[in-house]
């Protein structure tokens, strides 16, 4: 039987070690996971398997493969019967070719009769349809399918998938990993899945590895592993899945309210010189009660940030009216600044490059000078566990979980009556994560303000929200708390949204053959 | 360690800096006192012309020198003016965008339109030919392409998600454009100067060719090779000096220029 057996694998770049003495062997029945924090060497891992490595990176120790043995540090380019597939579909896919040339192609390069079929395969029908196409004339999920087909038309027989669903949303997300489980059953394939999240693996993956610094410290079956995890990074990976499934708790009734959104309507022109527009929102009708903690959630391009963008006045409304309790008039932008803040997704990005942390924070005081309700910088900072260590530190010098504290701080400093989370806390590693929601539960308790969490993973929203809001191409389609929601979703969108979370959370369930619309 | 490919550039144009400033007290004639009966002597390796003299006796190591700080103080001064309004025009389009864009944009347009050489001669021969006069005709053509590479930065960072941050923390327009975006716009800055200089040194060398730069008598690396293609035939090295420098000055710059635009990511023309 084929296996890929690894011994002493080491990879050195500079003076510094990224892999250490890696010894592992997966059989081509096994459905590997690949677990470990960001930067522990996950990827690079991988392509080292694949002889992909940054220039300069040395390389040492044997692969056995399909009967050959090979010395890794030879090797330079990729074997046969190992197929990658990469994060982001978007970029592995050459933007100019059609599908199909590129699948007929590696066909023709691999002895693949029937190109087409592949792409029946792996759910892209009508093939017709997709065959023609570009890669920007696919969705995301469509994009990593093609990606996968295109792996396939090389005749793999492990399948090295580097966090293939981390650029898509829930619903797409639960659709990849259905058609990564059933093409491993179906062709008798190998897997080996890097993913950062356990919720994702466990409909696919039966056994794990976890990498720690470079270094494999845990192995085994999955069960085993998440029934009793022995190394420390995955006690708390297994301790966060658990706390992040726990229900928050429903909200009081009779609160008074923080802001309402009355039949808005937002469209933008495409072009200076015409008059075409292109609705973005439409009709949308809610409100948020102070201290309310609420959900909003969506497919990717659903409209769920933008919807976040007009509250904080980056966007204006085209037609009806955003109104703040107890305030009328046109608002000043450090006015507004005063009532509600936001949180981006990457709070490195949302920090200036160039300025240390301190003067990032201190110009949101600066701001707000002579406001009564503007909190001192340094407190704000205890609310958001900032170190001060970190304020004489720019951007690039601190962590992603580092700068989503900062950011968050920046956000606590002028007492905001809502806090709008932009995907904030998707892209953290699940113990981060877990830890960053408890903080902002207890935050928003304490410091009586409201939330709105824009995100597609349910699980996020049911364990901090207490209603759900879900978007659906620019409209609001349904709103419900959280736990009706995950009982009786009405809308086919919220149905997607909760079956998506099903599927993970529920890895014995393994059907999730609903055919989708097609994408755009 | 250092960048091989910056460190050279950097080393070539410092010593060349170096010896503008320098070479003049070190050297035993000046640029305009012929050494009489001494014409059209060869370089040599001992005594006291090293690189030679030109027609009329005067010490091409000295010239050489003197056109070089000439030509370079010509291109320094026009490129740095061009970088401070070219790049604040440029920020200013990308960073408000709109209406101001577009009208800055294609004014930028009508002005690139007109031909820099035919202006230049025409400007050059009506007002005094003269250092200031040259440096304002350049300068006025160079903050055009300072001010596109600026413009397409500025319209890139005002979308990241720093200056999305200043703008829901309610810093003022004002604000995000001084402290948060302008300084982001350093290293295409710099890239947009080491554009520049070459440009504004061979069209000072075009001009100064043509007899219309500043300094006749001092002469620039422009005049010193129109000297030089004139007395080819009897003494080849009096063109082959100043092309030497002139080779060296636009080829670190560019290579400087190369290494800035990977390090940046920024793509022109």
């Amino acid at each position: 039987m084929t296996e890929l057996r690894v011994d002493g694998l080491n990879l050195r770049l500079g003076d510094q070690w990224l892999l250490r003495e890696i010894d592992l062997c997966i059989g081509a029945d096994q459905r590997v996971a690949l677990l470990g924090p960001s930067g522990s060497g996950k990827t690079l891992l991988l392509r080292a398997l694949m002889g992909l490595l940054p220039v300069g990176a040395s390389l040492s120790g044997l692969l056995r493969w399909n009967g050959q043995q090979l010395d890794l540090s030879r090797q330079k380019r990729p074997l046969p019967g190992l197929g990658l597939v990469f994060q982001g579909a978007g970029q592995a896919l050459h933007p100019l070719r059609r599908i199909g040339d590129l699948l007929s192609e590696t066909a023709a390069a691999h002895g693949v009769a029937d190109p087409r079929g592949l792409l029946a395969e792996v759910g892209l029908r009508p093939v017709e349809r997709y065959w023609r196409r570009r890669p920007d004339q696919l969705s995301g999920g469509q994009r990593q399918r093609a990606l996968i087909a295109l792996t396939l038309a090389a005749r793999p027989q492990l399948l090295l998938a580097d966090e293939p669903t981390a650029a898509l949303d829930s619903v797409a997300r639960a659709e990849v990993l259905a058609l990564l489980r059933r093409l491993c059953r179906e062709r008798g394939l190998g897997l080996l899945l890097v993913a950062h999240d356990p919720a994702l693996v466990r409909s696919v993956c039966d056994q794990a590895l976890v990498i720690v610094d470079g270094r494999l410290v845990e192995r085994g079956a999955l069960k085993q592993i998440f029934a009793a995890p022995e190394q420390p990074w995955t006690r708390a990976l297994v301790a966060a899945d658990g706390r992040l499934a726990e229900q928050a708790a429903p909200a009081e009734r009779g609160q008074a309210q923080c802001v309402s959104v009355e039949q808005m309507h937002l469209s933008i022109r495409t072009s200076l010189f015409t008059r075409r527009r292109q609705t973005l929102l439409e009709g949308i009708n809610f409100a948020i009660g102070s201290g309310e903690r609420v959900a909003l959630m969506g497919a990717s391009g659903s409209g769920k940030s933008t919807l976040g963008r007009c509250l904080v006045g980056l966007h204006r409304p085209t037609a009806g009216a955003i109104r703040w309790s107890g305030l009328s008039g046109p608002l000043g932008a450090a006015k507004r600044a005063a009532l509600v803040q936001m949180v981006l997704q990457d709070s490195r990005a949302a920090l200036n490059p160039m300025h240390r942390v301190a003067t990032s924070l201190g110009e949101v005081s600066r701001v707000q000078r002579g406001k009564a309700r503007a909190i001192p910088v340094d407190r704000a900072c205890a609310l958001a566990e900032v170190d001060p260590i970190w304020l004489q530190r720019r951007p690039g010098a601190l962590s992603g979980g580092q700068c989503q504290r900062v950011a968050l701080a920046r956000a606590l400093i002028v007492q905001p009556r809502l806090l709008i989370l932009d995907e904030s806390l998707s892209a953290l590693d699940p113990p981060l994560r877990v830890e960053l929601i408890e903080q902002l539960e207890k935050l928003s308790t304490d410091q009586g303000f409201a939330l709105l969490l824009i995100t597609h993973s349910f699980s996020e929203a049911r364990r901090l929200c207490s209603r759900v809001l879900v978007l659906d191409e620019g409209r609001l389609v349904e709103q419900a708390t959280t736990a009706d929601l995950a009982l009786q979703p009405q809308h086919p969108a919220s149905q997607a949204l909760v079956d998506a979370w099903r599927g993970a959370a529920d890895h014995s369930i393994d059907q999730q053959r609903r055919v989708l619309s097609p994408g755009p | 360690m250092a960048d091989r490919r910056v460190l050279i550039p950097l080393l070539a144009l410092a010593s060349l800096t170096l010896a503008v400033l320098l070479g003049p007290a070190l050297a035993s004639f000046d640029a305009v006192t012929p050494d009489w009966g001494q014409a059209w002597l060869a370089p040599q390796w001992i005594g006291t012309h090293p690189l030679g003299t030109d027609a009329i006796g005067r010490d091409v190591y000295a010239r050489l020198l003197a056109g070089a700080s000439l030509s370079l103080l010509v291109a320094l001064s026009a490129g740095l003016l061009s970088l401070i309004f070219g790049g604040l025009y440029g920020a200013i389009c990308g960073f408000y965008g709109g209406w101001v864009d577009l009208l800055g944009m294609r004014l930028v347009d009508a002005i690139t339109s007109v031909p820099l050489l035919l202006v230049a001669v025409v400007v050059v021969t009506v007002l005094e030919p003269g250092l200031l006069t040259l440096v304002l005709v350049l300068a006025t053509y160079l903050w055009l392409d300072v001010a596109r590479l600026l413009r397409a930065e500025a319209l890139r960072l005002r979308r990241s998600d720093f200056i999305v941050a200043a703008q829901i923390a309610g810093v003022p327009k004002l604000r995000q454009l001084l402290v948060h975006l302008l300084p982001n716009l350093l290293g295409p800055l710099l890239l947009a100067l080491t554009l520049a200089i070459p440009q504004a040194v061979l069209v000072e060398s075009f001009l100064s060719f043509l007899g219309l730069g500043p300094g006749e008598a001092m002469g620039s690396l422009g005049s010193l090779l129109a000297e030089g293609a004139q007395d080819l035939q009897q003494a080849p090295w009096l063109l082959l000096a100043p092309t030497a420098v002139l080779l060296v000055l636009l080829g670190s710059l560019r290579a400087l220029a190369n290494r800035l635009r990977e390090r940046f990511g920024v793509s022109h023309d």
